[in-house]
């Protein structure tokens, strides 16, 4: 939730939007309240929207957990889902960062604390997304028409995509099911004590799959809104994650199968009518969160944390395992570069000096500095990816081959199709993973499901930030965050 | 405000006072040129209750209240904060007495006891995060505070020409919780149980600073229960917090002064003083934890180093986050003593301005917050803040201010 005190409410934007509402409504006391004059907005004003009628309040609330995964909450480094992604790919062997600024906690893990302002954000942030899907869940009958139960499958998904991040941030991805993992949360504002991991894991796979299910007849409005592709696609995560390869195989098949690949590599990612985008969030010169943003901090070419000296860039001995004729190499600085220099085409020239391994995959146009890119949640080239690791884990090879060929040839005319079987497949598809996947929030949790760890000692060239050059090995407890104190404390 | 249902509640105070000066068995006792004892009791409501961890007082906190917005082009609504549909008055009943008393004729002295009982306090219960919300309105537990006040004034020396009284006042608060119904709550670095005060520091116990290399030591409870020095803030900060014994009350807060009147002359000098408790300088430690330019900061020199390694502090390191996390190495002192304000005049009572239908003319001059004379380290001032937390911001502002007062006939 973007924090807004009652008093300074946007009042005017959503006075059209509330009158419009009027017009078709006639059968509640909502057009005799004017609601600009009144300071709080109470139950009786929620109560009043909903009872407008149809699914008027629903969409109410389903917008506003859409809203709160765009935006997060008011701190430069907590706007939501994307905020995330960069903490935890910061986290991960790829991501480099060469100076200390927002997400800097979680780059050198010094974060990782019971009381730091980063775990209780990751705590909250996913247990209010609970939370309000749990108020949509808890409202919708199980015999409501089929248009108001869509509203309660879409909670279902925001709810596991919550829990699925919570269950892999505060406990080893490769936990066994009896160990004590985090809460499961009602909705009614009871505090629960922690559930095991297999409860946690059976609520998400049970959530997952009757919205899959419940969503098969529905067509979206907008790449904006949850559907059974967006589901097919967590599925696809959450089946890979715990390594039961077929039902990844064919829910990876399904969310791969959405839009088409594009040759075209260097187009910033800031568009949701990508081919490849499968689920994202529009952001408008209106809901920008400027600074405060995924393109702010991961873009050397737009004007924001990234060109100011604390360059994102490449873990240089990924960049150099790259094929020279990967289209994916241009999304790294190749050498350094002065001010002023265009190295993206049809991009501009940065102030600052560009230097070599730097991440230039992310821009939003047309022009620097306004921060309106668009948010892309669910790339499906991810799924080519997580379609062929499953095929090779399945001893499939040939067709894990074609699969891995098929998104690699579109990338580089080169690319030969790969010969290898087994472990050596295997670790062709992961670094390839590493390399398209790069900067969008895959990179630690395929680490913590693969069972590696961090090394920053490994040689690499690029620029580390003093003190981040560390060694976490697999397992070790700094790789999971601690319940946060504030939990613990009003656990009675 | 409460729910409709909820807003009334009764209170009632009754006072009583005895002039005992008007006894005969008083009257013969000539160096008591007055006295006066007086008792009172009353009850009174509290309804204020506030967004929690702001100064935004929550009118509605008896409803849930949303966030109703738009993004996009789409209508949105979300929870901000739970409502409380039962809460409803604090009730507080008060007991004072107060002896007042005037002696040799040259002394006044007031002395007072009170006690101040609060039941159904209103307050945002926290609740775990995990719900979706992080507090909700409630009545919840009792505290008590009590405390003694005592002032007197004595006009040392009173002729013609020169007049000096000498003043001087302290107050007490001893807070304690007598009823929760929950083994505790922590709000910050505070822990409230029933038998200490609102403001008992709960948190995490410095050990001081490893010779050896400079690390900041930390004290934490092991799996058997007993207290161990570990380097692992986490741990401490997981299993090692601790009652301190240390609290944000301050023992006595008071003041003394004196006023001179000499020929035409006038000056008013008065100080304030605080004793006992502890506040959180962040500010101060949080420079050291930046680590970076620390050779700025006045203390740099009581940090470890190579050369220094009995310091008291721990090494400054910037690659090293744990050194200077928030422990009760951060607890300093809220004893002060300020010159609070000095006054000082002259006054022209001349037959010749009568004239002019002027009594008399007074030029004079004022300063206000004249100098916090003591305090724990320079830079830190306890009056900033009530629970004494330091911030980066500016000490109270000294105003001079002179005048001319012309009283007309």
């Amino acid at each position: 939730m973007i924090n807004i005190k009652y008093t300074k409410m946007r009042l005017s934007k959503f006075i059209p939007l509330l009158t419009a509402i009027l017009v078709i409504s006639s059968c509640s006391d909502i057009d005799e309240r004017d609601f600009a004059d009144e300071r709080y907005y109470t139950s009786s004003h929620a109560s009043a929207v909903s009872s407008v009628g149809g699914s008027t309040g629903l969409v109410a609330l389903d917008a506003s957990i859409l809203s709160y995964l765009m935006a997060g909450e008011t701190s430069t480094d907590e706007f939501g889902l994307k905020a995330v992604d960069i903490a935890f790919d910061l986290r991960s062997n790829d991501l480099d960062m060469s100076g200390s600024t927002w997400f800097g906690g979680y780059h050198r893990y010094d974060n990782v604390l019971p009381n730091s302002n980063d775990t209780e954000h990751l705590w909250e942030f996913f247990y209010r997304v609970i939370n309000q899907a749990n108020g949509i869940i808890n409202t919708i009958p199980d015999d409501s028409p089929e248009e108001i139960l869509v509203y309660k499958y879409k909670s279902q998904t925001y709810r596991a995509i919550a829990y699925f991040y919570l269950i892999r941030i505060f406990q080893h991805t490769n936990a066994a099911d009896s160990v004590e993992a985090i809460p499961i949360d009602f909705g009614d504002f009871v505090g629960e004590s922690n559930s095991t991991v297999g409860e946690v894991k059976q609520l998400i796979l049970q959530d997952l799959t009757q919205a899959y299910n419940g969503l098969q007849g529905y067509s979206r409005s907008s790449k904006e809104e949850v559907d059974a592709t967006v589901v097919a696609a967590f599925l696809a995560r959450y089946h890979l994650t715990y390594e039961n390869w077929s039902e990844a195989e064919s829910f990876a098949t399904e969310a791969m199968s959405f839009g088409s690949l594009s040759s075209d590599v260097a187009h910033g990612y800031d568009e949701i009518g990508l081919s490849e985008a499968i689920w994202g969030s529009v952001i408008t010169a209106q809901t920008t969160t400027f600074y405060r943003s995924f393109f702010s901090h991961m873009s050397q070419i737009s004007d924001g944390y990234s060109g100011w000296n604390h360059f994102k860039s490449i873990n240089s001995n990924l960049y150099d395992l790259i094929p020279s004729t990967d289209e994916r190499k241009k999304w790294f600085a190749d050498q350094d570069y002065d001010p002023g220099a265009v190295i993206v085409p049809g991009s501009w020239g940065h102030y600052n000096f560009t230097p070599k391994y730097t991440m230039l995959k992310f821009w939003d146009g047309p022009t620097y500095g306004n921060f309106i890119g668009d948010y892309i949640y669910l790339r499906n080239a991810e799924f080519y990816l997580t379609r062929a690791e499953a095929l090779a884990r399945l001893n499939r090879d040939a067709e894990a081959q074609q699969v891995l060929y098929d998104l690699n040839s579109t990338r580089d005319p080169s690319y030969v199709k790969s010969t290898s079987t087994g472990q050596a497949l295997i670790d062709e598809i992961i670094l390839y993973r590493r390399i398209e996947l790069f900067g969008e929030g895959v990179a630690s949790f395929d680490m913590a499901r693969l069972g590696v760890g961090l090394n920053r000692q490994d040689g690499r060239l690029n620029r580390v930030q003093p003190g981040a050059d560390i060694v976490v090995p697999a397992g070790s407890d700094d790789m999971i965050y601690p319940i946060p104190t504030l939990e613990i404390d009003a656990q009675q | 405000m409460f729910h409709p249902d909820e807003r009334w509640g009764i209170f009632w105070s009754a006072g009583v006072s005895w002039i005992m000066t008007n006894e005969q068995f008083l009257k013969n006792l000539s160096f008591i040129n007055y006295a006066k004892l007086a008792a009172n009791y009353g009850t009174s409501g509290n309804d204020r209750i506030f967004y929690p961890g702001t100064g935004t007082r929550n009118f509605v906190a008896y409803e849930n209240q949303y966030v109703i917005d738009e993004n996009n082009g789409a209508l949105t609504q979300s929870l901000y904060s739970l409502g409380g549909r039962e809460i409803t008055w604090e009730k507080s009943s008060s007991f004072g007495v107060n002896l007042e008393m005037r002696l040799f004729d040259k002394v006044n002295l007031g002395l007072g006891y009170y006690s101040r009982t609060s039941n159904d306090l209103l307050f945002d219960k926290p609740l775990q995060p995990s719900t979706g919300q992080n507090s909700r309105p409630e009545n919840f537990g009792s505290m008590k505070n009590s405390g003694v006040e005592a002032e007197i004034a004595w006009t040392a020396v009173e002729n013609e020409k020169l007049r000096v009284v000498l003043n001087a006042n302290l107050s007490t608060l001893k807070n304690e919780i007598t009823e929760l119904p929950r083994d505790s709550i922590q709000v910050g670095n505070y822990r409230r149980v029933v038998g200490r005060s609102a403001y008992d520091y709960f948190m995490v116990e410095s050990a001081g600073v490893n010779p050896a290399n400079g690390n900041a030591v930390y004290m934490t409870t092991d799996s058997n229960g007993n207290r161990v020095e570990t380097e692992d803030y986490s741990d401490a900060a997981t299993n090692g917090r601790v009652f301190l014994n240390k609290s944000a009350i301050p023992d006595v807060t008071g003041g003394f002064g004196a006023n001179i009147q000499y020929s035409g002359f006038d000056l008013g000098v008065q100080f304030a003083y605080q004793i006992g408790g502890y506040g959180l300088d962040n500010v101060y430690f949080g420079l050291l934890g930046i680590g970076t330019e620390v050779e700025n900061v006045p203390d740099y020199d009581k940090t470890w180093t190579i050369d220094n390694p009995t310091a008291s502090l721990p090494r400054v390191d910037p690659l090293v986050p744990n050194q200077y996390r928030n422990s009760d190495l951060r607890l300093t002192t809220l004893n002060y003593l300020s010159l609070a304000n000095i006054n000082f005049g002259y006054t022209f009572d001349n037959d010749n301005l009568d004239k002019y239908n002027i009594d008399s003319i007074r030029l004079y001059g004022i300063v206000n917050n004249a100098s916090l004379l003591y305090s724990a380290r320079q830079g830190y001032d306890p009056r900033l803040n009530s629970l004494g937390v330091s911030s980066g911001e500016y000490g109270a502002n000294r105003t001079m201010s002179v005048g001319i007062n012309i009283k007309l006939r």
